[in-house]
């Protein structure tokens, strides 16, 4: 059985949640009160993951943390087609693991962001937002020209990986860090493409849901 | 090669990058802009502000025929008039409409004008043996774009003023000898964002 720690209006907890319900694995949630009540800063909590981070999930009596971490240790283990994170083609494993870094960069950034905004964390906002404007530029480069070449997922397949699911989140919600999203259009019809995978369930915050079976 | 500002109709996306189902968003000027590509093909450029309660259009659906605002859910057919409101089934429509920019297309552009009517400049005109490229977002105002964009060889530039300090260059390379479009989109991508760097580092 699956334990996951989470905390609703998390983007990393909520690409975590992602995964287990694409994969179809039956899990308990154990709220963790983030904000207001910082209970991931409770000695309980901290007994679980010492950073004091979430999400974190036990599986099988295995403590795991960090989102990224965990998004790898659930596709490698329980997607046998190998779609999510694919283990039986070892040359596209980097460049996953490049887009799963990049996808920590934007917890630095936009998330600070938004929890500076949205939560009141005190923090240097004018340098989250300038690195997370940095962060998008390189993603709607990198989005751009992948268009260009015919592919429409972070990481080039005919599906999303889990570098899809790692960055998606944050990138999603940036304009609750008064990041605005207008200056990315490559990284704003990913969104879209993404927001239409099948079931799919977006997270408070999140713009809504296109029109089911609209071509794109 | 050639860099300039552009005056009363600018471009405002990449024609292929506005695609059915779906909203971009743009500027012109200072004034956001919402594009859709309707169920009949054509693309629409309006002010991205609900004439309702100034919520921003592009966060709402492109339903083919009309635009849904978030917001409320009301609707803007083609013509950017109010069509549909949710909650007042068989009341009357109040008279509003959305904001609508005139539009052109050529050379790969979607193009709006701030007057009456949207014109492209004749001499900005894609050519043979030339290559769009991919849009670059400039967070300086578009005079100093222009200028430090004048003399990158083999780019054609035109920049279009996204705000006071904000802008976004356009343009096409001259693709060289043996070289693929892509490559040549990507090469002339690498050089406009050294440009961008060493502009904004100064800035
Ligand atoms: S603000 Fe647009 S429908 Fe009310």
């Amino acid at each position: 059985m699956i334990t996951l720690f989470d905390y609703a209006l998390s983007g990393n907890c909520f690409k975590v949640r992602l995964l287990l319900n694409w994969l179809g694995l039956a899990h308990e949630v154990k709220p963790v009160d983030f904000y207001p009540g910082f209970e991931h800063r409770s000695d309980a909590f901290l007994t679980i993951n010492p950073l004091g981070q979430l999400p974190v999930i036990e599986d099988d009596g295995e403590i795991i943390r960090d989102a990224q971490a965990i998004l790898v240790h659930l596709a490698a283990r329980y997607d046998p087609r190998g779609h999510w994170y694919p283990l039986d083609e070892p040359h596209r494993l980097g460049p996953i693991q490049t887009w799963l870094a990049f996808a920590d960069a934007l917890t630095a950034t936009i998330s600070a962001a938004r929890q500076h905004d949205a939560m009141f964390f005190d923090l240097d906002i004018a340098s989250a937002r300038a690195g997370g404007h940095r962060l998008l530029r390189i993603l709607d480069e990198h989005l751009w020209f992948a268009e260009l070449e015919g592919h429409d997922w972070i990481c080039p397949g005919d599906r999303p990986t889990v570098a899809d699911i790692a960055c998606f989140p944050y990138v999603a919600l940036s304009e609750e860090g008064g990041i605005s999203q207008a200056d990315y259009p490559a990284v704003l019809r990913w969104v879209d493409r993404f927001t239409r995978l099948k079931g799919f369930q977006p997270m408070a915050g999140m713009l809504p849901l296109p029109l089911a079976g609209a071509a794109t | 090669m050639t860099a300039t500002v552009a005056i009363g109709t600018q471009p405002v996306a990449l024609e292929r990058d506005v695609r059915a189902a779906s909203l971009v968003r743009s500027a012109l000027g200072d004034m956001p802009l919402v594009l859709w590509r309707c169920d009949q093909g054509e693309i629409h450029v309006w002010e991205d502000n609900c004439p309702h309660r100034s919520v921003r259009l592009s966060a709402g659906r492109n339903l083919g025929d009309c635009l849904e605002d978030i917001y409320h859910g009301w609707r803007f057919g083609r013509d950017g008039a109010l069509i549909s409101i949710h909650a007042a089934k068989g009341k009357e429509l109040p008279r509003i409409s959305a904001r609508v920019l005139p539009v052109a297309t050529g050379s790969g552009l979607v193009w709006a004008g701030a007057g009456n009517q949207a014109v492209p400049p004749t001499d900005f005109a894609i050519t043979a043996g030339e290559v769009v490229m991919r849009p670059l977002p400039f967070s300086v105002g578009a005079a100093s774009v222009a200028a430090a964009c004048a003399g990158l060889e083999g780019l054609r530039i035109l920049v279009s003023p996204t705000g006071r300090t904000s802008a976004t260059a356009y343009g096409f390379v001259r693709r060289r000898q043996a070289e693929s479009d892509a490559d040549a989109a990507r090469r002339a991508n690498a050089t406009l964002s050294a440009a961008r760097r060493k502009l904004e580092a100064a800035a």
